[in-house]
């Protein structure tokens, strides 16, 4: 499974973004919220990789640093561009990552938020094709009419507003935007959380035909293990802003490596009656990024700490190949998967 | 493969239903939304006739502001009637105005006579310049039919809210003050809107130093109690400057106070705009930022400037009238609503000529219709909820 | 109305809330029938705008004024005892006293968010207070220990600090703990809750869900149970009700809408929920198109526009009846007309 892609888009290294805390009548900086702490993670040439977590774990600032979105604090975004060669993203000026950014782009969670209600949906799809001085007008119209076909919309509604249509639809029009400019790597950020169990499944169902199509890789920013359980290659598990577990999505679900996607998968109501979960209940609430634990940040919850957990940070570490995961304790414990993984 | 897509095209929908709601834009959505609101519908048309008539206000007066009645001073308005004494039908009329003392208190006032004068429509009288230029008319919207060959200021008067001890027509006298302070509230808030869009813009786009030192001024600025501030800054100015200047510095000091609501309200907008998902969506697809701040940004930020700016205009109008009235801003002969409510400072001039009011209910349903019409775009500014 | 049986303590007959607005009459809820049975939980299950939560707002009389309820709901137990003649809640005034009485002392209700429930300006502790000193003890003092015990049941550590302390400073796990707390305080004998987990991480929503198992087994509580997510369903209750465009289709014990679903909807449904013991990189089975807006609808079959069983010329031309197809179990749908008897 490892070896059916090889050639990384993205590649992350030792990223961080910590927003700073002020108080006071001039501002002081008192303090950081580590929101992504020291990332490192790679994603391949048309492959999904999933980041699942709890609310306010980073996964959404992560994916909007390696976009550039938000500018990180340090590390390195590489990104291969399409002459094949790696270009750092963090440091490229902003005249240069403009054109970056026709070959990535995001699909947001809210489908109400994230489209201009002044625009029509040929001005919002055609947005990133004007910036780049793609095509004329005419041109452009045949374009967006394509689009919108691609991605199940009506063709004839071009001229409507984003008011006119339902949630389903209009993240159709976010995801027709962003493949616009045919990207080849594509932020998905909670793209179906805000959708109908029914819609939702036609949305996931679209962006796997188009990346299979367009050849995307996709990052897809997700809660729901149920449906990252589906659609992704790899998974990451992120837990107030450090990459806790990062494997291939079968066997994380199989046998994960740290306790709190061990805690994670069995949280996750089964829709079976028959078969209720034995759930492992974590003690008390996450963590406040801006006043972490030492050492291991889930050690207050983890029921295997052991007293270096206190105290060290759990290097990021390649246990198995392309199983790598942060704790003290991966090797010597035996954690329970999802129920229909473990064989 | 092809299985899925016949699956997926499936789901457009075949019929074409396209009603004018789903291509409305904005503003023809706030268009709707602010139909709804009818104390805003009824106070838009309001508006619009009060600006209408004081601005061409030597044409709808049927006097001239500073133009004197000698012999008519303290007038009460006068009564106007539609049929003589006899009960025959005359039109509107108006009886001629005697002078009577009463003989114990020798206070003088006037009674109606036999005379009847005839009212019209679009009749001569005193001479104007059109819209102050040097082109002459001298014809009145409405006022007293004239002979032929006699000159306005004579014995044929009406009186349509009294006179004022210098024997002026007070309702000419409002609809000229009308022409200052309606306009003088539109000037001060252009100032505002300008001083505060740039600071408040300045604050919330650049943020950290020049955000803190903005934020800190306005919070300097709104602890300085008003009036004194205002009383300070009016008395500053000399008292022989022309009253043109005098007008365009009262507006200027008015916005120099007004403008901390405007920079916060635009500062907050902008801050939360550059969060909002479809801002950083036009990021990511390559817009630059003047694109970003052109066409994302300001579109969306400017209903909420239109409703924070009719919302600051009642108060505007208010304060140039409480300077005036206190004698600090507009002065005599400049003639302002303001100004004339100074005539009814004591209280034996308003229990012996309660017409010169008149003034406040103007004030008052100017003030309510700016009120009304700020409710309404309130109402109508965000119609995607 | 005669009670139906000794267990029932709420039963809906036929109850419908429209709104009338200005494009229209809007049928939110148009024909719900199911009974609320002692100690156990009822699921609503359904897509958003399919009208679940505003039945429970009609059980509490909670709608907007244009909001028209017609039917009956009808009460048969009051503060633990039988009542003689039940009461209609449907036929009360939404002001009045017995509405208040039965508002947070015989149904108590949890909201989706924590934090709009609670005024933020009082503390917790004043709050929960309140409905005990309304409903079950007068005594300030009493009912401050009453209130300590409950946060103290629904698992807050330091509840004699905690009671002091104001919405704000709760966690969103806490602040949902405090309000289970709220509404159980005065032993109602009905809970009725609205999407109580949607707005909490996993690992809190099972501590939540684990919770009110807890508590309803203790104290013998009815639950309805309001969610959209059919993995909560299947943990949390005995019975299922599938809700779509304000009508119930399809309504058993929880076993069978798992293990046999009849109505083509709760089967698509099924199908779509991405659950991870299906293998994986799969499609999903998906409904196609999109619920419909409740607003001047046709005569029809609300689903039939996106059923792939749909009959032409049948299902498009009325109402499909109320069909019981095997005891206790309900079914909305044309294909089962003559499969069984007639439900109410």
């Amino acid at each position: 499974m490892e070896n059916k892609y090889t050639n990384p888009i993205i590649e992350v290294k030792n990223l961080k973004k910590y927003f700073p805390i002020t108080s006071g009548f001039f501002k002081k900086t008192v303090g950081y919220v580590k929101a992504v702490d020291n990332i490192d993670m790679y994603i391949n040439e048309g492959e999904t990789l999933a980041l699942v977590g709890e609310s306010g774990c980073g996964k959404t600032t992560l994916g909007r640093c390696i976009l550039q979105a938000i500018k990180p604090t340090s590390g390195s975004v590489l990104f291969n561009n399409k002459e094949n060669k790696q270009v750092e993203l963090t440091t490229m000026p902003y005249s240069q990552l403009r054109d970056t950014r026709r070959d990535m782009q995001m699909i947001f969670q809210d489908p109400y938020a994230s489209l201009d209600p002044r625009m029509t949906v040929l001005n919002i799809i055609s947005e990133p094709l004007i910036c780049h001085h793609l095509m004329g007008p005419a041109e452009r119209r045949e374009y967006v009419k394509e689009l919108m076909v691609t991605v199940g919309l009506n063709p004839r509604h071009l001229e409507r507003y984003p008011h006119a249509f339902s949630g389903g639809q209009r993240q159709r029009i976010g995801i027709a935007r962003a493949l616009a400019t045919k990207p080849r790597f594509v932020v998905c950020d909670e793209a179906v959380a805000a959708l109908d169990v029914s819609v939702q499944a036609q949305v996931l169902n679209l962006l796997m035909d188009l990346q299979e199509k367009m050849n995307l890789s996709y990052l897809f920013i997700s809660h729901d293990l149920g449906v990252v359980s589906h659609i992704s290659d790899r998974v990451g598990v992120m837990y107030v802003g450090h990459m806790v577990e990062l494997a291939d999505t079968v066997k994380l679900f199989a046998r994960p490596m740290h306790p709190y996607t061990e805690a994670l998968l069995s949280a996750k109501p089964v829709a079976d009656p028959r078969n209720k979960s034995r759930r492992i209940m974590l003690e008390g609430d996450v963590a406040n990024p801006a006043h972490l634990p030492s050492g291991c940040p889930f050690h207050p919850r983890c029921r295997y700490a052991k007293d270096i957990c206190k105290e060290q940070l759990p290097e990021w570490r390649e246990l198995e190949p392309g199983h790598y995961v942060a704790c003290h304790c991966a090797q010597d414990l035996q954690l329970h998967g999802m129920r229909g993984y473990e064989k | 493969m092809s299985d899925k897509k016949k699956k997926s095209n499936a789901n457009i929908d075949t019929v074409d239903s396209s009603s004018s709601y789903e291509v409305a834009s904005q503003y023809k959505l706030m268009w709707w939304k602010f139909k709804k609101h009818k104390a805003a519908m009824i106070a838009v048309p309001v508006l619009i006739i009060m600006y209408l008539i004081c601005m061409c206000c030597e044409f709808f007066a049927p006097a001239l502001p500073l133009e004197r009645y000698k012999d008519y001073k303290d007038t009460a308005p006068t009564r106007i009637h539609l049929w003589d004494d006899d009960g025959n039908f005359v039109g509107p009329f108006v009886y001629g105005l005697e002078r009577y003392t009463d003989p114990y208190t020798f206070r003088k006032s006037y009674v109606e006579s036999d005379q009847i004068i005839k009212l019209g429509f679009f009749v001569r009288g005193s001479e104007y310049g059109v819209f102050g230029s040097n082109l002459k008319w001298d014809v009145h919207f409405f006022g007293v039919k004239l002979p032929e060959g006699e000159e306005p200021g004579g014995h044929n008067v009406f009186f349509l809210m009294g006179t004022d001890s210098l024997g002026r027509d007070v309702f000419s006298r409002i609809l000229s003050g009308g022409r200052i302070s309606l306009s003088f509230c539109l000037v001060s808030v252009a100032f505002t809107v300008i001083i505060g869009l740039t600071l408040g813009g300045l604050s919330g786009y650049l943020g950290g130093v020049v955000d803190t030192i903005v934020q800190r001024a306005i919070d300097l600025i709104m602890s300085i109690p008003g009036i004194p501030m205002w009383m300070a800054l009016a008395a500053a100015l000399p008292s022989t400057m022309s009253n043109l200047k005098k007008y365009f510095l009262m507006s200027l000091i008015m916005s120099l106070i007004g403008w901390t609501g405007l920079a916060r309200v635009t500062r907050g907008k902008l801050l939360s705009l550059r969060e909002e998902d479809f801002v950083i969506a036009a990021r990511m697809c390559g817009s630059s930022h003047m694109r970003v701040i052109f066409k994302h940004m300001l579109p969306s930020f400017l209903s909420y400037i239109i409703v924070s700016v009719t919302g600051s205009i009642p108060g505007t109008i208010l304060g140039e009238t409480t300077l005036s009235f206190l004698g600090l801003g507009l002065q005599a002969p400049t003639v302002s609503w303001g100004t004339l409510l100074q005539d009814c400072q004591t209280v034996d001039s308003m229990a012996a000529t309660p017409w010169l009011m008149f003034p406040a209910l103007f004030i008052i349903v100017s003030v309510l219709c700016f009120c009304f019409m700020g409710d309404g775009l309130r109402d109508a500014a965000d119609p995607y909820k | 109305m005669k009670r139906p049986s000794e267990d029932v303590i709420l039963a809906m007959e036929d109850v419908k809330v429209h709104f009338d607005m200005d494009e229209g009459l809007l049928k939110a809820v148009d024909g719900v029938d199911f009974v609320i049975k002692k100690g156990r939980t009822l699921g609503i299950v359904g897509e958003s705008g399919c009208g679940k939560s505003v039945t429970t707002n009609a059980i509490f009389k909670i709608l907007p004024k244009y909001g028209l309820i017609s039917g009956n709901i009808w009460l048969y137990e009051k503060d633990g005892k039988e009542l003689e003649e039940p009461i209609n809640i449907a036929e009360l005034n939404p002001t009045g006293d017995v509405i208040r009485s039965i508002r947070g002392g015989n149904i108590s209700m949890i909201f989706q968010e924590p934090m709009k429930a609670f005024s933020p300006v009082h503390t917790i502790g004043n709050q929960i207070m309140e409905t005990i000193m309304l409903h079950v003890e007068p005594d300030k003092k009493k009912a401050r220990e009453i209130c300590v015990e409950a946060l103290r049941a629904v698992g807050i550590s330091n509840p004699e600090q905690r009671v002091d302390e104001y919405p704000h400073q709760l966690s969103g796990g806490m602040r949902q703990r405090a309000m289970i707390a709220m509404a159980l305080a005065s032993k109602p004998s009905i809970l009725i809750a609205d999407e109580p987990t949607t707005a909490l991480d996993v690992t809190i929503q099972a501590q939540v869900l684990d919770l009110i198992n807890n508590l309803k087994h203790e104290n013998n509580t009815s639950v309805i149970f309001i969610t959209h997510d059919l993995g909560v369903i299947a943990e949390m209750s005995d019975d299922v009700a599938v809700m779509y465009l304000g009508k119930i289709v399809e309504s058993c014990d929880v076993d069978t809408l798992f293990y046999n679903p009849q109505h083509p909807y709760t089967r698509a449904l099924l199908k779509s929920i991405p659950t991870a013991d299906k293998q994986h990189k799969g499609r999903f089975e998906s409904i196609r198109g999109t619920v419909p807006y409740a607003m001047n609808l046709p005569v029809q079959c609300g689903f039939c526009d996106r059923c792939d069983e749909a009959i032409k010329g049948v299902c498009d031309k009325g109402y499909p009846p109320n069909v019981e197809i095997e005891p206790g179990h309900f079914v909305r749908c044309f294909k089962f007309a003559d499969k069984g008897t007639e439900g109410k």
